[in-house]
């Protein structure tokens, strides 16, 4: 087994390039980590979403009916508060959005399809760009935001948020001060941002749930059949280690 | 007899790989409208499915070519890279607006354009062009490559002409009698 | 003429079928009386993961084509149709794209194994050939499979990979388009790397599989320990250090695959996109051939080779050489029975000048493959041609420190 130490070191490794190379990402303040599995936190985000988001942005590979099973709701329950323009049914996508060409008349360009945007950016990405939009005179739609500078999207959350202006100086440059209260705490606005992004970071991965509820059965079963094998292995071995 | 015979039931199957009928007729030119690009802002259009950059260069940015000289592989165009009405220090037509494919010539990324200088995050003394991330290529504000970078070669210009004052054609060159215009004014 | 009796005097329908074909014989010779050394240690489970993954990548990549839609408008919707309505599509899909780094993992290990063993030298020269044409063809399979959900990492990888071929001199340009069948890579390239991936290379990749493993039961396993156990045989020819392949080796790779199969599923279900090294952040977005991605890398597992192409700088105009210098790096694995010139096959009594080799070529490697997954930046250029050097004088210089190399008498059986 003298070999062992060496495989070990390998495996080390290799789990090591993976947390070096996301070590950057200095430029995401604010902590936070998704939780998909949590279906309250999604209902309420999907819900959101549709109030704020949806008017804009698609999600085109998510069915309504999707989420419906996955967050218990009905299809009922789902057409009276989640699927606003007429001629979508349950098994839609959604797809309330603007059209392309609609997008670009309006802002200059197309606000983009959030299906995946919380795996394309990360979960992290969107908490902490909800969070930085402040008021920038100098843009079309007056504001601004350091993670993606001269951001063509208005601050549609700006008056639950309260509106904050940018000075320099704190974490990479970038700080803000608030200008006027909204109509949220900041504590209640950090948990409506939370499920909004936790319903997108479900809207990316919708399988989550089922894989991490069949993964205990699964390896469960894999363990003790490893440990029959090497049961079995070990006895056919005896009389050759033996001799 | 049988080897003749082989090959030329190998050529249909190695033929059929060259790009067919469609893809041959998506080169036609496009034009584009130049008027709402800023000064030292760039636009990306498309033309045979590749970005074509309009930078409309300021004379801050301008005045860094010469600078960018003896730093350059190829400061003079000597290269077949661009057309030879833009074979020159600003490479295009109007020395304000670069026209360029936005394709590094290494291995066809396609790089960024880092304008501010000084940067010491792309190089010691930058002085203002663009930088491949892929494999660190920089070029100066005319898409000319520094030395020894792994790419090679200068930014492809390609062949354009001003339909009118704030619109171009990217894909044909200029008429005769356009061309001897351009001289005369270089003259 | 009558059917001559077949000599294992099998009757019934396996009678009928040993008159007519092998069966019998093959399951004999090939398996249950196949002699494998008996001191196999660790190392030795990575060939038949190998195979394991295989068949995984068949099986999952059979379903996979039936649900997936090759076409440059269609691809990545009908990924993410896999991912989300097709029942267990995502489990597929997953199994597929980590089987891929597995077997990459399965592959570098079982590579390894067969250097510090000399696994290459006399008479299993054909047997390290063969693996190592598996391997070049495995890269090209992964390539074309990277490229078919086509994200925008799989399109400027595609794009980065099919322009290695525009930079040899005069031709290049003309054999990219033909390569392409297009002025970028498009539509038409996407389905004919398709083609490429689900039948053209598949066939080429089982075909060398059965050569490797024909040549490797023409000339019997190596082991741990080097030495031949043909060369000690009891009365009946049976060598002493030997146990049949069935159930001896059968049952211990069993046990080996369950141990891989819990690493494997624990990480699809935990973590199925590998922290972004299995499945890249950037590939979740459509193929836009205007933005290339803020950082551009290949997949992990090219990561040595990649290190490698971009540490060589461009001259006389070309770029060429950074090409050559990575193919190189490939090329010469398939020389290395001949670059070996060791009196010795295992590490074991190697001496101090091999074993320091292996160990500086193992964190060489290792280095190549962090700095080629990280930015540019002239300090890990430098660092990355040193260590390109490195590699290569691993290999040219080994005739010359294997042959002076101070080796230990080998014993005439397996130590365990």
């Amino acid at each position: 087994m003298r070999t062992f130490p060496i495989i070990a070191f390998a495996c080390a490794a290799l789990l090591a390039v993976p947390q070096l190379s996301m070590a950057e990402s200095a430029e995401l303040p604010l902590r936070f980590s998704a939780s998909p599995g949590n279906m309250q936190s999604v209902r309420q985000g999907a819900r959101d979403f549709m109030n704020y988001c949806a008017g804009c942005h698609t999600l085109k590979y998510l069915r309504y009916n999707r989420l419906g099973r996955d967050a218990g709701l009905s299809d009922d329950v789902l057409t009276e508060n989640l699927i606003f323009p007429v001629g979508l049914k349950p098994t839609s996508h959604v797809l309330n959005g603007m059209t392309e060409q609609e997008g670009t008349t309006f802002f200059g360009k197309a606000p983009p399809d959030l299906s995946l945007e919380a795996e394309f950016r990360g979960a992290k990405w969107i908490y902490n760009y909800l969070h930085s939009f402040y008021l920038d005179p100098s843009r079309p739609v007056g504001v601004n935001n350091p993670l993606i500078p001269n951001v063509a999207m208005p601050n549609v959350l700006g008056h639950l948020q309260g509106w904050q202006q940018r000075v320099e100086g704190g974490h990479e440059g970038v700080e803000f001060k608030r200008v006027s209260d909204g109509t949220m705490t900041p504590a209640q606005f950090d948990s409506f941002v939370a499920n909004i992004t936790n319903f997108l970071a479900y809207a990316a991965t919708p399988e989550h749930h089922t894989r991490v509820t069949i993964a205990p059965f699964v390896l469960f079963y894999l363990l003790i059949l490893a440990g029959l094998c090497y049961l079995v292995k070990h006895e056919f071995w005896k009389d050759v280690h033996k001799s | 007899m049988g080897a003749g015979g082989c090959v030329a039931a190998l050529w249909p199957f190695l033929a059929s790989l060259s790009p067919s009928a469609q893809a041959l007729a998506l080169g036609a030119p496009v034009e584009a409208d130049i008027s709402k690009v800023a000064p030292g802002q760039q636009v990306t259009f498309v033309w045979r499915n590749q970005p074509v950059w309009v930078l409309n260069r300021t004379p801050k940015m301008l005045e860094t070519l010469p600078k960018w000289d003896p730093r350059l592989s190829d400061p003079e165009c000597k290269q077949n890279q661009q057309p030879a009405y833009c074979q020159n220090e600003h490479r295009s037509i109007k020395p304000q607006y670069l026209v360029m494919i936005g394709i590094c010539t290494h291995l066809g990324c396609s790089p960024h354009l880092k304008a501010k200088f000084p940067d010491p995050t792309v190089q010691e003394n930058w002085l203002g062009g663009y930088l491949c991330a892929c494999h660190g290529s920089k070029y100066d504000l005319s898409g000319r490559v520094e030395k020894d970078q792994p790419a090679p070669l200068n930014m492809v210009v390609p062949p354009y002409r001003y339909k009118s004052d704030t619109v171009i054609q990217i894909g044909v060159d200029p008429s005769a009698e356009e061309l001897k215009n351009l001289n005369a004014h270089a003259a | 003429m009558g059917i001559v009796a077949n000599p294992y005097k099998t009757t019934g329908l396996l009678g009928w079928i040993d008159n007519r074909f092998p069966l019998t014989k093959l399951w004999r010779t090939q398996v249950a009386e196949y002699y494998a050394p008996k001191n196999f240690n660790l190392w030795y489970y990575f060939g038949s993961l190998a195979l394991l993954v295989l068949v995984n990548q068949i099986i999952t990549g059979i379903f996979l084509t039936m649900h997936y839609q090759p076409g440059a408008e269609t691809a990545f919707d009908s990924v993410q149709s896999i991912m989300r309505d097709v029942s267990w599509g995502w489990l597929i899909r997953y199994m597929h794209a980590m089987g891929a780094s597995a077997f990459f993992i399965v592959i570098y290990l079982h590579m390894f194994r067969g250097i510090i063993y000399g696994s290459h030298q006399k008479p299993r020269e054909l047997i390290w050939v063969f693996g190592c044409f598996i391997f070049l063809c495995l890269m090209a399979e992964a390539f074309c499979g990277y490229v078919l959900p086509w994200g925008n990492m799989s399109y400027w990888g595609a794009k980065v990979i099919l322009s290695l071929f525009g930079a040899i001199p005069f031709v290049g340009e003309s054999l990219q388009v033909w390569i392409q069948g297009d002025y970028t890579p498009a539509g038409a390239t996407l389905n004919r790397l398709f083609s490429f991936h689900v039948i053209a290379l598949p066939l080429v990749l089982l075909l060398l599989v059965v050569m490797h493993l024909m040549a490797l039961h023409e000339v019997g396993s190596n082991n741990p320990d080097g030495v031949e156990i043909h060369d000690h045989n009891d009365e009946n020819g049976v060598p002493l250090d030997g146990v049949p392949f069935h159930p001896y080796y059968t049952v211990k790779d069993l046990f080996g695959v369950c141990v891989f199969l819990l690493i494997f599923f624990g990480l699809i279900f935990f973590a199925p996109t590998g922290g972004g090294l299995v499945l890249e952040a950037d590939n979740m977005t459509p193929a836009n051939p205007l933005v290339t991605p803020p950082e551009i890398h290949p997949a992990w597992y090219f990561g040595v080779f990649y290190a490698m192409l971009r540490s060589v700088p461009a001259f006389f105009d070309t770029q060429i050489w950074g090409v050559i210098v990575m193919f190189s790096a490939v090329v010469i694995l398939f020389f290395l029975p001949w670059l070996d010139r060791s009196g010795v096959r295992s590490i074991r009594y190697k001496g101090g000048l091999f074993k320091t080799a292996v160990a500086i070529f193992v964190i060489d490697v290792l280095v190549l493959e962090y700095f080629g997954m990280q930015g540019i930046n002239p300090l890990f250029t430098m660092i990355t041609r040193i260590a390109t050097v490195i590699y290569f004088a691993f290999f040219l210089l080994m005739p010359f420190y294997s042959k002076w190399d101070k080796t230990k008498p080998v014993p005439q059986r397996v130590t365990e």
